[in-house]
This record gives C-alpha cells, sequence and structure tokens, in this order.
C-alpha cells in the first residue's frame, strides 16, 4: 500500500502581497519500502516538497494522505505530533546541538515522546552501535569528524522509528569518503525495510535511490526507476 | 513533555552558559536579598520602637498642651513656635485625679539647668514629675526610691538622677544620700534609675527628675505645666475615662468648640497603634522601592532570555523539526528563566539573612534594642515574587521561542 500519497498538491508563498506560487499541482505516490531520490536544481520547489512532506510546512491547496490518514489540514501541533511519531530527517548541515553529548543529541527527539529514560537510553545506545559511534557517546560534536556527525544524525533521525526517512542533501558537505558511508548506512536502512526520501540535486547521489523523481520550477518532470543503481561499497569513494 | 525532562534541560541549558547564569543570579539575588533585608529591618525598627513604649502602661492617658487650631501637635510645637500654653495647671491634674477610674495621675514640666556633684557639672533637662509617676509609668531603681508626695507638697530639693547622669557625677561611687546643685541649689539624690535607653531621640539615661511644684516654685516662678499622665484602672473604660477628662478640662477652661482645644487627650494604645502604622507604612514604602529594583532585575531577565532566544533560534527549529510542539519550547524556556530567578531568590535569602544578622549585630552594638527576626513570610514573599518575576519576565521571550517556524529557525545556524 502506499505510504505517501499526494494529490494535485500545490504551495504559494505570500510575503508583502506578493504571492510566489512554488509548487502546481504535484502528483506523487511512495509507497512502503522505497528509496526515492527526489531531484532537482536549487528553486526547483524539491526543499519545500520535502518540508510538507515532512510535516514541516503546510500545503496550499491539494490533498495529502499518509497511510490512510488525510493530513491536508493539520494544525502546528498536529504537524508537530507527524513529526515525532512518523518522521526522521537528516539533514545537509548535520543540525547537532553543539554544547550536548552524542548520547544526548541522539536522545533528545525521544524527549518530546512518552519513551521511558531506560527505552531511549537503550535505543540510543543500539543506533550509536549501529553507525559505528559506540566510541563517541560522550563526544560533543565539535569533536566529531563531519561523517561521524552525520552518522550521529543518522542515529537521531531513527530514535523515533519513523515511518519515513527525509535525507536532505546528507553527503552535501561531506568528502566522498564519508559521503559513501552515508549512502551505504541510508541503503543498508532501506534493505532493512525502512522508506528513504532522499534530497538532492547531484545524479551520482541520486543513483543510489530506487527510483528518481525529477522536479523543475514546480512540476513533476521525471519520475522513473534508477536504470543502473549504485551500490555504496565499504571503503570505497562516492564517484562523481 | 514530561516535567522532568523539562527541569533537567532547564538546569543542563544554565550549567553550560555558566558565567551567564551566575550573573543574572546575582543581580536577582541583591535585589531579593534587599527584600529580605528590609522587611526584617522593619520587624527590628518595629520592636525598637515598641519596646520603647514599653515604659509605658498601656492603659495610660496623656493629656498635653496644644496650641489651639493647630492641629493634632502638642508641646513640642508650641515650644518650637514659641507660643506658650500656660492653661493647664496642677488644680486640673487635682480634677482628673478625682475621677473614680483614675487610679493615678501627675503632671510633668521641664526645664534646663546645670547639675553638679564636687568637681562635676554638667548641663541636663530637668523634669519636674509628680510624685505618682512611678504609679503611672514603669520606673524601675539601681539603689533609691521616688520621692513621696509628703517631699512634692513640702517642695522638697529632692532628685532622683538618670543612669547616665549618676555616672557622670559619681562614677562608680554611690549617689543616695548626696547632695549635689542644680542651679545653684542643694538638692538630695533619693533615687539612680535603671538605665533605660533613649526613646525616640530622647536619652531617658541623660535626665534628672524633681517634684513637679519643686521645679515650678524654685526655679520657674509659674504655676502651670506641659503635660499630665493619667493611668486608668479598667482599660475597658479607657475611651469613657479619656471622654470625661476632655469634658472636664474644657469645662474648666472655658472651652465651647473643640477646634479651639488648648490640650490634647491621647492613649499608649493610640500612641502604640500610630507608631505601629508609620512603622509598618515606612517598611511597606522600602519594600516598594525594593520591588522596583527587582522590576529592573527582571526587566534583566527577559533581556537576557530574548537574547537567549536568539542565540538559540536554530536549536529551538531543531527541536521542534523532530517533534517538538510549541508548548513544549515555551515550557523549556520558562523553566529556565523561573529556575534561574528561584536561584536568584535562594542566594538573595541566604544574603538577605547574612546582612540582616550584621545589620541587627551593628544596631546592638550601637546600643539599640534591636530584635534579628526573619519572617517565614518574608522567605516565602522573596522566593515567591522571584519565582513570578521569572514567570512573568520570562513569558515574552518564550512565547517568542515558541511562535519560531521551525524552517526559518533551522537556517539560523
Amino acid at each position: 500500500m502506499s505510504l505517501i500519497k499526494i494529490e494535485n498538491l500545490t504551495k504559494d508563498f505570500v510575503s508583502e502581497e506578493v504571492v510566489t506560487k512554488v509548487l502546481h499541482g504535484i502528483n506523487l505516490e511512495i509507497k512502503e519500502g522505497e528509496f526515492v531520490a527526489i531531484m532537482g536544481p536549487s528553486g526547483s520547489g524539491k526543499s519545500t516538497l520535502m518540508n510538507i512532506l515532512g510535516f514541516l510546512d503546510k500545503l496550499t491547496q491539494g490533498k495529502y494522505f499518509f497511510g490512510d490518514q488525510d493530513v491536508s489540514g493539520l494544525e502546528d501541533d498536529e504537524l508537530a505530533e507527524m513529526r515525532s511519531q512518523k518522521i526522521g530527517f537528516i539533514f545537509q548541515s548535520f543540525n547537532l546541538l553543539n554544547r550536548s553529548t552524542t548520547l544526548e543529541n541522539v536522545i533528545m527527539p525521544l524527549l518530546y515522546t512518552k519513551v521511558s529514560d531506560q527505552e531511549r537510553l537503550r535505543r540510543a545506545k543500539d543506533l550509536l552501535i549501529k553507525v559505528g559511534l559506540e566510541h563517541r557517546l560522550d563526544y560533543t560534536p565539535n569533536k566529531l569528524s563531519g561523517g561521524e556527525k552525520q552518522r550521529v544524525a543518522i542515529a537521531r533521525a531513527l530514535i523515533n522509528n519513523p515511518s519515513v526517512i527525509f535525507a536532505d542533501e546528507p553527503t552535501g558537505n561531506l568528502d566522498s569518503k564519508s559521503g559513501l558511508q552515508v549512502m551505504k548506512l541510508l541503503q543498508d536502512l532501506n534493505e532493512d525495510g525502512n522508506t528513504i526520501i532522499l534530497v538532492t540535486h547531484e545524479k551520482y547521489t541520486a543513483d543510489h535511490a530506487k527510483r528518481i523523481v525529477k522536479i523543475k520550477d514546480g512540476f513533476i518532470v521525471e519520475d522513473h526507476l534508477v536504470e543502473k543503481r549504485q551500490w555504496a561499497r565499504e571503503n570505497g569513494e562516492l564517484t562523481k | 513533555m514530561l516535567l522532568k525532562d523539562n527541569i533537567k534541560l532547564g538546569f543542563l541549558s544554565l550549567w553550560r552558559q555558566k558565567m551567564r547564569t551566575i550573573l543574572t543570579t546575582i543581580a536577582l539575588g541583591i535585589g531579593i536579598a534587599s527584600v529580605v533585608i528590609i522587611m526584617s529591618a522593619g520587624a527590628g525598627l518595629k520592636h525598637m520602637v515598641l519596646s520603647e513604649l514599653d515604659i509605658y502602661n498601656p492603659n495610660t492617658l496623656n493629656i498635653e498642651v496644644r496650641v489651639p487650631g493647630k492641629g493634632e501637635t502638642g508641646s513640642a510645637t508650641s515650644m518650637a513656635s514659641g507660643v506658650t500654653i500656660t492653661t493647664l495647671k496642677n488644680s486640673d491634674m487635682e480634677e482628673i485625679a478625682k475621677n473614680k477610674n483614675v487610679e493615678a495621675v501627675y503632671s510633668y514640666v521641664t526645664s534646663q539647668e546645670v547639675i553638679k556633684y564636687g568637681s562635676e557639672k554638667k548641663s541636663t533637662i530637668i523634669f519636674g514629675y509628680g510624685a505618682a509617676a512611678p504609679k503611672v509609668e514603669v520606673l524601675e531603681f539601681v539603689s533609691g526610691g521616688f520621692y513621696t508626695e509628703e517631699e512634692e507638697n513640702s517642695l522638697s530639693q529632692v532628685i532622683v538622677l538618670g543612669y547616665k547622669i549618676k555616672d557622670t557625677l559619681f562614677g562608680d561611687d554611690e549617689a543616695v544620700g548626696k547632695n549635689v546643685y542644680v542651679g545653684g541649689k542643694s538638692f538630695k539624690v533619693v533615687g539612680v534609675l535603671v538605665e533605660r535607653g533613649a526613646s525616640f531621640g530622647f536619652d531617658f539615661d541623660s535626665i534628672v527628675y524633681i517634684p513637679t511644684r519643686t521645679l515650678q516654685k524654685r526655679f520657674l516662678g509659674t504655676d502651670y505645666v506641659i503635660g499630665i499622665n493619667a493611668k486608668v484602672i479598667d482599660i475597658n473604660k479607657i475611651s469613657s475615662v479619656k471622654a470625661d477628662i476632655e469634658y472636664l478640662l474644657r469645662d474648666r477652661h472655658d472651652i465651647t468648640d473643640e477646634e479651639k482645644d488648648d490640650f490634647k487627650v491621647t492613649s499608649m494604645e493610640e500612641i502604640r497603634s500610630t507608631m505601629e502604622t508609620v512603622v509598618g507604612g515606612i517598611t511597606l514604602l522600602l519594600v516598594a522601592l525594593v520591588c522596583i529594583s527587582l522590576i529592573v532585575g527582571g526587566v534583566g531577565i527577559t533581556n537576557i532570555m530574548y537574547v537567549s532566544v536568539a542565540e538559540r533560534t536554530f536549536e529551538i527549529g531543531l527541536r521542534k523539526a523532530v517533534g517538538a510542539k510549541s508548548k513544549d519550547i515555551l515550557w523549556q524556556f520558562l523553566f529556565e528563566a523561573v529556575i534561574l530567578t528561584f536561584a536568584g531568590g535562594i542566594v538573595g535569602v541566604i544574603l538577605g539573612i547574612m546582612i540582616s544578622y550584621l545589620v541587627y549585630y551593628g544596631a546592638v552594638s550601637y546600643g539599640l534594642n534591636w530584635t534579628f527576626s526573619i519572617s517565614i513570610f518574608s522567605i516565602i514573599l522573596a522566593l515567591g515574587f522571584s519565582t513570578i518575576v521569572g514567570l512573568f519576565f520570562g513569558i515574552y521571550p518564550a512565547r517568542k521561542a515558541s511562535n519560531l517556524d521551525p524552517i526559518e529557525a533551522l537556517r539560523k545556524e
């Protein structure tokens, strides 16, 4: 069944009486277990689409179904609840709290849930083992390398057992080796059944996904499966 | 978000900005300390003032001369304005004594003379005090006693010395039975009073007492007095006795209009409650002034919280992105503000108690009849007020934080 389904979705930004139309009636369906890359040049509307799909922003018109729930008209608190329960975010600039430790950063999303203290700690440690950072629990982000930071961010994105993981240019600030490690993690997660939506403007990154959706000027211009899928390998480099 | 997580987060955040936390806590602590100090000092002052009234029985009525039509004031004003009211006489006192509800009564008048013993001499205030004075007010003696009615009626030259005067003239020697010279006239010392301390700036230990009639006849050559003190048998009847005396004196002084009274009758209870009101008012005024400093401190908290919100816009955006609701963010910042101000409150209370003790120590070594008291109320007030300051001044920045848009906020890294 489809996890995400949008029909005729539009988004307008209004500032000082000027209306900017960013998305013009987008239709898209993403099934559970997919690995979709949303591609497009900057200004194409791909970030806006991701923000709406990720419940960070409200749509202007159209329908958005998440699972069997119509989430088109959710209010701020309901959107926050959806982010808290269903979504994991990975950002280009990692977005870690610089004064907090690795462990605290990973646990942070659970502060806004009813998950118990012991369970929070257990999950965080398990995830940090999974991303290979069990020896960095007490480090603050400034002592971590870029790749390590992004792996902390991935652990944080997974802490609430999300239905879908959004990765917004996750390799954009990384060297090719660390970038490949991150792509491998994402592919492994997808192999484990996680739904992943990757936002990127780079073809070689997008080729690690299973399906590519191209956006241009607020319209979907291409939507097809990846023909020659790239597999990130241990010790390899992200080939550009 | 759970309460314990909020508190934990608040402490953690304050801990990670130690300098800011410490400075804010100190600033607010000083304000809170002022509240505690002033309330403690107010209690000390009240104790001091009221204990000065303890030398008077509560069931005492005081009748003082008054300049007609000039408000509430008595002898002090008439002296200052150069007007001498000469209408209050010993005969008035004798009539008051006939009231069956009056237990004892005496009149008084003052003068200033040089008192001399051997080579020691000192200019001092002399009180002409009726012989019945010990029956009306509390007079205690180191040695000897007060002069008698007979001695007063025979215009005897007898004198009772205040503690310090005796000390100046006699040192450690026994004074009772010796003769001193007052304005060149020889007076026999019959008693020495215990130390009474100062009352309203008037040093009771530096004065001497001689019979009213002796002072009138031997020094002043007049027959009027400046005041009369009467003790009422039944304190419940004090108002009716007061009315009786007013009626009697108006009759004797041919006064028909109350406005033209040349005397004023006051009960000690009235004076006491007036004093309590005055001291309470002063304390309240000071507390109000200090509250202004707390409000200034509160505005400082608002400022600091605003800076904190601005600095942490990204953090707020991130927290919202991973599922924090607006109210979670609101509480996070509100808790920080309240923890900060509550800490300031605790520091302030401790500081306030310490300084109040120093004030007490200083006042006592200065010879004042002070007490050290910290009321639970003042502590609750200080802590409560600081918490309210935190809530009140923290809410605007916290609301600003909670209303941030997560997408916008995340761009602020």
